[in-house]
């Protein structure tokens, strides 16, 4: 069935769209949303009626000594860049990167443990000139594996130069710092308009164009996915990408969140650790959204409920996060004795997961535990999680009785025991 | 078994995670995706101990970190060779400022860890793209340059190229050899302070009688 036409019949405004289409989980249930109608979704969700389609600035191509994006020759996206040379490794950065600035800046973010937070945005100090930033993200694009569309020079140069408005909007004058992971970011949203714009399913929506000029469709479409990718960094850059932030984050979110609604797995996830372990892992989770840890389906069903921006994002992600989390509850409390089991679990998440959680309930479950948490009603937040284990376990009772027979920390401890064993059997031998 | 952390550093697309993949899964793609924050990876070699009777080889698996290259200006890096027995510092022998790149790394750990007993590895990649006659050689870091170097801080120094896998299995051959080595000179200087104490305890047991022992007949 047709989406658009399925909204229009079902849902008498954006609001309903949203709390019964999305988050109720109806729209999945009549519509294969992934037939290239979740860009008109998109638009539907983020954009304004009242979108101004404003002209992007073209990429300027830099030469040597010329720093001034201004004086630039520049780069058209319609115009393939056969003719650039580009260069594997970007030129020698002006700032050392253990300058006494750089050193006083770790030595500061070191003294976090004892609660002192730099809140300086530390963005807009990376030292990287505009000619260094564009060719890190033509590198970047470059190697985008998302889909194949992106090895193609027009899409490429689409891309680049949506990345380069953004980052001209965030700054003042420059450019703003350039983060990998953006581009990642930018591809899954340009994916998604792409596609509705083939399929013909997301011009028709444009209020200020109309017309079947290619050109201007194309220019309609950049500035759509620019809306979309700045409304949803607008929320990330602040804290997934500030390094500071992230582990300000972790501290004041994403632990106190997993430590009330399961106790067990933050005692397994966090006792001793060291100097924030587990941000080698939540990085990628938090800049990607997901992209690499979970099924690209699935992600976009989140990523459906991240752009209703129904909750903010940083409580939201921490919350899909948990539930992921308790959702492996066994495995993890099975295969995990030290932090490097951890950051592995977590980094290689699609190889270790047990059976997926339905997308629609992973994300009811934690706008629920959402809600619970501006509430500060721990006490509900644990009962949440609580009686999804009992759930999942009773489900897990029938097909393997044995896996529930053990008691989980036992069986750990007694698997620790034996791993230790056989090690000090093998140096024995070795000797 | 042993078990070794080692951490690739080096920047952006000079070849870290193929070499990993070269060395962990025998692969190559000529298009990678960029590492974002870090990437964790684990393999086993066999050791061969020529200086003992011992015709066993010895396992050892290296827990690999492969880190991003924009990790490189960022606080966090520390992290990722925190605790590392050997670090690979890769430079891109294709671009001209690699190498002083490689350098700032070298600096980096060698401040930062302060642990004399790490490895630090500097290797060179991409090195089909030099003497090729199709496309001519690009190389633009001399070997001597990086050798000299790599002499002068007391570094491991190998060219290597993950696309055609020459020299790859060797860097991590040689490092592991150079990890057991260590591990087992630690293992027998320990094992001589046990006995030197176990002597002492001796000692001290035969004297206690004469002392404050009220169970003693010199008491």
């Amino acid at each position: 069935m047709d989406l658009r036409q399925v909204a229009v019949d079902q849902y008498e405004s954006r609001e309903s769209l949203i709390r019964r289409g999305v988050w109720k989980g109806d729209l999945y249930k009549t519509v294969d949303v992934n037939k290239g109608s979740r860009g008109w979704l998109w638009k539907t969700l983020v954009l304004d009626d009242d979108q101004e389609v404003k002209e992007l600035m073209p990429v300027p191509i830099l030469t040597e000594g010329s720093e001034d994006p201004t004086s630039a020759i520049v780069q058209s996206a319609n115009r393939p860049r056969d003719n650039l040379i580009r260069r594997l490794t970007p030129v020698a950065t002006k700032a050392h990167p253990l300058s006494q600035k750089q050193i006083g800046d770790m030595r500061d973010k070191g003294e976090l443990e004892g609660q002192k937070v730099v809140e300086g945005d530390e963005d807009d100090e990376d030292g990287m000139s505009v000619s260094e930033k564009l060719e890190i993200i033509d590198l970047d694009l470059s190697r985008l594996m998302l889909d194949k569309i992106f090895q193609e020079p027009l899409v490429h140069a689409r891309m680049k130069q949506i990345m380069y408005n953004f980052l001209m909007r965030k700054g003042a004058s420059s450019p703003s710092s350039y983060k990998q992971g953006y581009h990642e970011i930018l591809g899954i949203i340009f994916l998604q308009l792409d596609e509705a714009r083939r399929n013909n399913e997301g011009g028709n929506n444009d209020n200020s164009n109309n017309n079947n000029d290619d050109d201007d469709g194309d220019a309609v479409m950049m500035n759509q996915v620019l809306c979309i990718f700045e409304k949803i960094m607008k929320q990330m850059v602040g804290v997934f990408y500030n390094e500071t932030r992230l582990i300000k984050w972790d501290s004041d979110v994403f632990q106190p969140i997993l430590n009330n609604s399961c106790p067990e797995l933050y005692k397994l996830i966090y006792s001793n650790q060291h100097h924030h372990t587990n941000i080698i892992w939540l990085i990628r989770w938090t800049r990607l959204l997901f992209i690499r840890e979970l099924p690209r389906d699935y992600t976009l069903i989140i990523w459906d409920h991240i752009l209703t921006f129904t909750y903010p994002l940083d409580t939201l992600i921490a919350c899909i996060i948990v539930t992921l989390l308790v959702n492996n509850y066994q495995n993890l409390m099975e295969k995990i004795e030290d932090h490097n089991d951890i950051v592995e679990f977590m980094l290689h998440y699609s190889l270790n997961s047990s059976s997926m959680i339905d997308c629609v309930e992973l994300c009811k479950m934690s706008g629920n535990l959402c809600e619970l948490w501006y509430l500060q009603d721990f006490t509900a937040m644990k009962l949440v999680a609580d009686s999804f284990l009992k759930i999942r376990f009773n489900v897990e009772n029938k097909t393997t009785p044995k896996a529930v027979k053990i008691d989980p920390n036992r069986k750990r401890l007694e698997d620790r025991l034996r791993k230790r064993v056989k090690q000090t059997l093998l140096t024995k031998e070795t000797k | 078994m042993f078990q070794f952390k080692l951490v690739l550093l080096g920047d952006s697309s000079v070849g870290k995670s193929s070499i990993v993949h070269r060395f962990v899964k025998d692969s190559f793609d000529d298009f990678r995706e960029s590492t974002i924050g870090a990437a964790f990876l684990s393999q086993t070699i066999k050791i061969r101990d020529t200086s003992s009777d011992s015709t066993e080889d010895t396992v050892i698996k290296f827990e690999i970190w492969d880190t991003a290259g924009q990790e490189r200006y960022k606080s966090l890096a520390p992290m990722y060779y925190r605790n590392a027995n050997a670090a690979l510092v890769v430079y891109d022998i294709t671009q001209q400022d690699s190498l002083s790149k490689a350098q700032n790394w070298v600096n980096e750990l060698k401040n930062k860890v302060g642990d004399e007993d790490l490895i630090i590895c500097l290797l060179g990649n991409k090195l089909d793209l030099c003497d090729s006659s199709d496309n001519g050689d690009k190389r633009a870091v001399m070997t001597d340059e990086a050798k000299v170097y790599a002499e002068e801080q007391d570094l491991l120094f190998y060219e290597v190229s993950a696309k055609t896998g020459q020299g790859v299995k060797d860097v991590f051959q040689s490092i592991g050899e150079k990890l057991y080595q260590i591990k087992k000179e630690e293992m027998l200087s320990k094992k001589g302070r046990q006995a030197a104490s176990a002597k002492d305890s001796v000692n001290v047991k035969l004297q206690r009688p004469s002392t404050n022992d009220p169970t003693s007949c010199c008491y």
